[in-house]
């Protein structure tokens, strides 16, 4: 589902089912790897951080920058969409946030360039948190028992 | 990465394979913001 803007929807509505506390504390804690769970979640809450202003003061500064950036978005949102879906079948409760829809690699004018890349990196908490999560639910299934709270 | 991304959703992934996928997206996302953080 998408906007106007052709950017996803964000629902925030629908709290019926909510992460596993004690999943959540993992990867707070830094999750099933520490090394590369930490600076992952860094990035990606640096990148959603970014301010409207920001954006549009980098990609004015230099507007050729929106050439480079495109490829590595392209293939950041590929992979995002994928893990978007992974993440509904998990059944993980932030994956109800988490609706891919609409071009969100339309960078044909500049409002769409910065609407678009808002939308992506704030997302990409969620991309990180979720590896973390689905990992758990998967790889440790039999080795300790994790149930999602549902309503 | 994105075969393991399909991998990961099919519930087919190692645990080594989802290692890879987080240290290659994480470096996605680190490249991402340096390309920002280069102007």
């Amino acid at each position: 589902m998408a906007n106007m803007n052709g950017a996803p929807e964000l629902i925030s509505q629908n709290t019926d089912i909510s992460p596993n506390p004690e999943v959540a504390l993992k990867v707070e804690k830094g999750g099933l790897y520490p090394d590369v769970s930490q600076d992952g979640m860094a990035t990606a809450e640096s990148l959603a951080s970014m301010s409207k202003e920001k954006i549009e003061a980098i990609l004015e500064k230099n507007p050729s920058l929106i050439q480079k950036l495109t490829p590595m978005l392209k293939k950041y949102w590929n992979i995002a969409q994928v893990i978007g879906e992974a993440a509904i079948i998990g059944g993980l409760g932030y994956a109800t946030q988490w609706k891919p829809g609409g071009d969100l690699l339309d960078m044909s004018t500049p409002t769409k360039q910065v609407e678009n890349i808002i939308c992506l990196f704030a997302i990409a908490p969620m991309a990180i948190k979720f590896i973390y999560d689905f990992n758990n639910l998967t790889n440790n299934k039999d080795k300790k028992k994790v149930t999602l709270a549902k309503a | 990465m994105l075969e393991i991304a399909e991998k990961i959703k099919n519930k087919t992934a190692t645990e080594e394979e989802i290692l890879t996928f987080t240290k290659e997206f994480t470096k996605l996302l680190q490249d991402i913001k340096d390309t920002l953080g280069e102007e």
